[in-house]
Order: structure tokens, then C-alpha cells, then sequence
């Protein structure tokens, strides 16, 4: 996309997507409303009193957003380069971190927190400022030194993965 | 007795070794997001078996004072608090080591936590007895009103934006409600999956929530950070409070460690209770509540007074009536009975000599917390000066570490990364995270306790408006939630009319 969403947008989008959640979460409470205990509340209680309040709330603030004829709020403003690069580096992140979450059990706590170490420096290094030594030095050593504290020392367990 | 007591763990130097190896190693898994007190105690209670049942509680009374401590360094180093306790020390330590005081915000709240931590000591020596007794007055309605005042701390946090901070509050109270209810054990919103039965655990949502949101937002604003200045950290001397402000502060001092002291003795209720009714207390008794959650140094000291005011108040139902109030006080239970000694109100006359050396643990354990922290202070702000580019994939590291020890289970790191990325998108459509973490930790209790009140007074909501502790904490409650709500309106207005002035000029031109 050229231009980033306007506050309005943004607001307008967020909201509607909280309403949604919050009218879910209502209609699921509802199934929950069985007295199982005399004088009891129900399971239900609390959860429609979350989903209708985020609701309401979050309809409350779209009403704000949709009333609000501030120009400023309303100004789409164009994407820059650098916008798109932090947008492409933000995005690499929370897919390296998903795949190192998923890989922490079957890889093993070393070499997933190795390779998972090693991209993430690379990632969060400007190009010209990248130390590749230092860079597979704490790869390295990091999970190396954490395993031995915690599962040595402490006598934690680990997964071991693929080494195991 | 009190003397014997107190000779068994001064003229003992095993005693004191393993006082000192457990406040050490207390401070490092306080330190560590993720690691917490409980599991410090778990993991060394086996270790005391062998030992005599004195150097056994010693190492355990230690370990439990070191962790509560240790969690202020993460929480104001990294915003990520280091156990639940200092959830509140995030809100205020956090900006002041943004404007370079770290050292002074470090330095403070450790020697507040020992301020905090020695009353509480002394309440545990003298009151006793009377604190028991006050603990038992509590009924169902009582607890649940003593957890809803602490979460008037979120009118405290979203007194200038109520809709986004209530938004962010009850997401929170609704993900407490995942998994088994309480009374009826119906399984809510979790239908098939074995692991979300019993709900999420609480290092998950406050790791994913308060650091990986973090974490992924610096990638997504990447460009920006590079341009920010280098914070430089000022050199503290001493503990970095000056007297002026350390006597400016005594009356604050005092009010945290006796609400701590207070809601340590509630069984189930727990520092971060205490820490997060100090702060909403502290905010409005100050007379700059508006510096609040932007670096004051009274917030700061209203969280780590109470916090580890709380360790000792926790002790007392634990030894006076055998009711163990927390995780932790429940292990330092049966580390007492494994050595044969039967917590209860006989407790002093069957065994006042190690009541005694216990109580003088505890005394020592503080002071060598404040010690041990301020010779370590330099050390601990050194890793501010690590680049952020480095120090962020360590801090993941960790946090996968922490909440993968905490049950073993890769869930709880699938859950911190779904909540990090959920944190993510709340921050960047400028919903506060904190109120929802606040949300879900104190939800259940409330749940837990109002449901079991109604039930005891079949259907009947009027010892709520009778007891006179339950109309203390209502009232208490509702001025807590005005205040800030109206400040905030105020200075919301304020705002508006100076920005109106200030363009009036402009206009005119």
C-alpha cells in the first residue's frame, strides 16, 4: 500500500474489530449460563460482563472516531521507504520468533536459540554496522553458557531436540 | 527464647553462608523475567531435607526475599517485571531509566524493598498474634472487595484515556476466564484443548504482554530507534535518593509498609496486590499525581515498599494458623513440616526458639539484600549500555527460557508469543497494556471470592453495604476511581484551553 492508514482508520478499524470480539465473546458466555449451584452466579457472569463492556466501550470510540472531522486525524500520510524496510524487518521478527517457538521442542533449546540468535542480530543490525564474529560469538556461546546454568548447574530440564 | 532464637542463626556462620547463597541466588531468578520465587524455593527445597531444619528455612526464608527483590531490576533495566510483584515498578522505574536514572530508580527501590521488608519484620516479631486474628475477620465479600480496591490501580493508569484503559482491562479479566471456572469446574472457552484447561499461567501473559510486544515493536520502528539519542546513565552515589527526598518520602514509606504488611497477612491476595493498592494510594495522597506512570519516583517507592512489606505479612497466617497465603508460603509450609514442625497458633510455645531464628532470618536476609543489590548496582545499569540491537534477542532468549521453566511445557512459550504479538497490536492502536495484565491477575481471586460470598450469604449482596470492612474498601474504591478519572478530565481540559490560547496568536496573525 502507498499511504499508511489514517488515525481516523486506524481508530474507525480497531474499533470494529474490538466490537466484534466483544459481541464473540458475549454470544460464547452465553452457553455458559447454566445455574449449577443454587445462588451462584454462573459461569457466564463475568465473561458477558468482559464481552459486553469491550463492546460498548469499543463502539463508544468509533462513534468518537466516525464524529471526529479533525483534518489532521483524518490525513493519510505516504509510505516511505524506511516505513516499508521497518515493516518488512517487524514482520521477519515475529515470523522468526513464531518458527523459533514451534522448533523450540523438536530442534532442541541450543541450536533453535543458536539459528534464532544468529537472524534476529542480523535483523536488528543496520547493514554496515554488522560484526559477523560477534554475531556467532553470542550465537554461539549464549545458549551454550544459559544450558549448562540452567541444566547443569539448576538441574532445569531442556529440550535437547535434535541432539538429545 | 527470643535470644536462643536469635543466637541460633547469628553465632551459626552455616546459617548465615546459606542466607547469603539464598538471598544471591533469590535475586538472580528474581531478576530473570520469568523466574519467580516460587521457583527458586521448589527448586532448593529438596536441598534442605539434610539440613537442620533452622539453616533449611534460613536457605528458603533467603531465597524467597532475594526473588521478591531481584524483580525490580528487570522491571525498571528492561520494563519487564521480573515476577508479579513488580508488575507496578515497571509503571514508574521504567521512564526514569529512559531519562538516564536508572542507577537512582535502582538504587532507590532497593533500598525502599529493605525499608519495606525490615517493618515488616517487626510486624512479624510484635503483631503476630493481633494480625492473625484481623486476617480472620475476612469473609468471601471482604476478599473480593480488598482485590477489586487494588484494581481501582487501573483508574490510576487510564485516568486520561478511561475507554482504551478499560478496554485494555477487561481483554485482560476475560483471558482470566479461559480455562476451569471456579465453584462449578466448567471448562470456559476451551472446549477441546487439554492445555488451556486450566487457563493461562500468569509469566506468559505478563512476558508476552510487557516484553515481547515490546521487542516487536523496536523492529517495526526500527528506523526510528537508530535516531534516538544514547541514554547516558548519571553516577549515583549512595542509593541515589538524596536525604531531602528520602525524608520528603518517609510518610509514603510507612503508608506502603503498612498496606503491604496488611494484605501480606490475607491468605490468596500477594505482593502484587499490596504493590498495586500502595501505588493507587500513593497516587492519591501525592501531591504530583500527574507524574505518575511517567517516571515518579513516589510510584517507585509505593510498589517496593509494599511489595516486599508483603513477604513478611505473608509469613504470618502461614506460622500463626497453618493458612498458607501464597505459592511460595505454601512451599516454606512444608519445608517447616518436613523437619517436623507444625505451623498453628501452638506454633511459639512448641517451637518459639526457631520462630525466633526464623524472624531473624528474615531481618538478616534484608540486609543482605541491600547490601549484595547496591554492591551489584553498577553492574546492573552497566546493561543499559549494552546496544539494543544485541541486548533485545538476549531478553527473548531469556523470556522463552523463563516461561518454559516455570511448567515445562512449550504451550506457555506459544501462549507468551501469541500474547506479545496481541500486546503489539493493542500498543500500536494506542491501548495500554498494563490494565490488562493488572486485569487478568487479579480477576480470578475477585471472581473466585464475590461467587463463594454470594453463595455462603444465599443470594444476598447486603453484607457488602453491612461489614464494615467491605463499605471501607467500597468507598475507598469509588474515591479511588473518581479521583483520577477526574484529574484526568481536568487536565484533558487544561490542555485543550492552553492549546486554544496558544493558536488564539496564530489565528489573529
Amino acid at each position: 500500500m502507498k499511504f499508511k492508514f489514517s488515525k481516523k482508520e486506524a481508530d474507525i478499524l480497531s474499533s470494529l474489530v474490538l466490537i466484534a470480539f466483544g459481541v464473540v465473546v458475549y454470544i460464547i458466555s452465553m452457553s455458559y449460563n447454566i445455574v449449577r449451584m443454587e445462588n451462584d452466579l454462573t459461569d457466564a457472569w463475568l465473561p458477558k460482563v468482559c464481552g459486553g463492556a469491550i463492546a460498548i466501550l469499543a463502539a463508544v470510540r468509533l462513534v468518537g472516531a466516525l464524529l471526529n472531522k479533525d483534518a489532521n486525524y483524518a490525513k493519510r500520510v505516504e509510505r516511505s521507504a524506511e516505513d516499508i524496510s521497518d515493516t518488512l524487518r517487524g514482520a521477519g521478527s515475529v515470523l522468526l520468533l513464531l518458527l523459533y517457538v514451534f522448533s523450540y521442542r523438536s530442534v532442541g533449546f541450543i541450536i533453535s536459540t543458536a539459528v534464532y540468535l544468529f537472524v534476529q542480530l542480523t535483523i536488528y543490525t543496520e547493514k554496515g554496522k554488522r560484526h559477523w564474529l560477534l554475531t556467532v560469538a553470542i550465537s554461539v556461546l549464549m545458549p551454550i553458557l544459559l544450558y549448562l546454568l540452567f541444566v547443569k548447574a539448576l538441574n532445569y530440564t531442556l529440550p535437547t531436540g535434535i541432539l538429545g | 527464647m527470643i535470644l536462643e532464637g536469635i543466637r541460633s542463626v547469628l553465632l551459626s556462620p552455616m546459617c548465615i553462608l546459606f542466607i547469603f547463597i539464598g538471598v544471591f541466588i533469590g535475586i538472580v531468578f528474581g531478576s530473570v523475567p520469568g523466574l519467580s520465587a516460587v521457583m527458586a524455593v521448589c527448586l532448593f527445597l529438596p536441598l534442605t531435607y539434610g539440613l537442620t531444619p533452622i539453616n533449611g528455612i534460613s536457605l528458603l526464608c533467603a531465597l524467597y526475599i532475594g526473588a521478591i527483590s531481584g524483580g525490580l531490576i528487570s522491571a525498571i533495566l528492561l520494563k519487564i517485571p521480573g515476577t508479579p510483584s513488580s508488575i507496578v515498578t515497571v509503571f514508574d522505574g521504567g521512564p526514569m531509566a529512559d531519562r538516564g536514572e536508572a542507577g537512582k530508580a535502582i538504587g532507590t527501590a532497593i533500598l525502599v524493598s529493605f525499608i519495606g521488608g525490615i517493618i515488616s519484620v517487626i510486624a512479624l516479631i510484635f503483631l503476630s498474634p493481633v494480625l492473625a486474628s484481623f486476617a480472620l475477620k475476612f469473609t468471601s465479600f471482604e476478599y473480593a472487595m480488598c482485590v477489586f480496591f487494588a484494581m481501582t490501580v487501573i483508574a490510576v493508569l487510564t485516568g486520561k484515556q478511561p475507554i482504551l484503559g478499560l478496554i485494555s482491562a477487561f481483554f485482560g479479566i476475560f483471558l482470566s476466564c479461559v480455562g476451569t471456572a471456579p465453584i462449578t469446574s466448567t471448562v470456559r472457552f476451551a472446549p477441546t484443548s487439554s492445555d488451556l484447561m486450566g487457563g493461562f499461567d500468569t509469566i506468559p501473559v505478563m512476558i508476552g504482554f510487557f516484553a515481547i510486544s515490546e521487542i516487536l515493536e523496536y523492529g517495526f520502528n526500527f528506523s526510528k530507534e537508530q535516531k534516538k539519542p544514547v541514554i547516558k546513565t548519571a553516577k549515583i552515589r549512595g542509593y541515589g535518593i538524596t536525604l531531602k527526598e528520602f525524608v520528603h518520602n518517609i510518610r509514603l514509606i510507612i503508608q506502603s509498609s503498612i498496606i503491604g504488611i496488611v494484605i501480606g497477612i490475607l491468605p490468596g491476595i500477594g505482593g502484587n496486590t499490596g504493590a498495586m493498592m500502595s501505588y493507587s494510594a500513593a497516587q492519591i495522597t501525592s501531591k504530583k499525581p500527574e507524574e505518575f506512570g511517567h517516571g515518579s519516583i513516589e510510584g517507585l517507592i509505593a510498589s517496593e515498599t509494599a511489595n516486599n512489606a508483603t513477604t513478611g505479612g505473608a509469613m504470618v497466617p502461614m506460622l500463626t494458623l497453618g493458612i498458607p497465603g501464597s505459592g511460595t508460603a505454601a512451599l516454606l509450609m512444608s519445608g517447616l513440616i518436613i523437619h517436623g514442625i507444625q505451623p498453628g497458633p501452638m506454633i511459639f510455645k512448641t517451637n518459639g526458639t526457631l520462630m525466633y531464628g526464623i524472624f531473624t532470618t528474615f531481618a538478616l536476609a534484608n540486609i543482605f539484600m541491600v547490601i549484595m543489590e547496591r554492591l551489584l548496582l553498577p553492574l546492573f545499569v552497566k546493561m543499559l549500555s549494552v546496544p539494543k540491537n544485541i541486548l533485545l534477542p538476549i531478553v527473548v532468549v531469556m523470556c522463552v527460557l523463563g516461561c518454559y521453566s516455570a511448567n515445562h511445557i512449550v504451550f506457555d512459550v506459544i501462549c507468551m508469543f501469541f500474547f506479545g504479538l496481541t500486546g503489539f497490536f493493542l500498543r500500536k492502536w494506542k491501548v495500554p497494556v498494563a490494565p490488562a495484565v493488572i486485569g487478568f491477575v487479579l480477576a480470578p481471586t475477585f471472581e473466585r471470592y464475590i461467587r463463594t460470598g454470594i453463595i455462603n450469604e444465599r443470594g444476598s449482596l447486603s453484607r457488602l453495604f453491612t461489614s464494615p470492612i467491605c463499605l471501607v474498601f467500597l468507598i475507598l474504591s469509588v474515591i479511588f476511581i473518581a479521583i483520577p478519572i477526574v484529574r484526568g478530565v481536568r487536565s484533558r481540559k487544561a490542555q485543550k484551553a492552553a492549546e486554544g490560547g496558544a493558536e488564539q496568536p496564530s489565528q489573529e496573525e
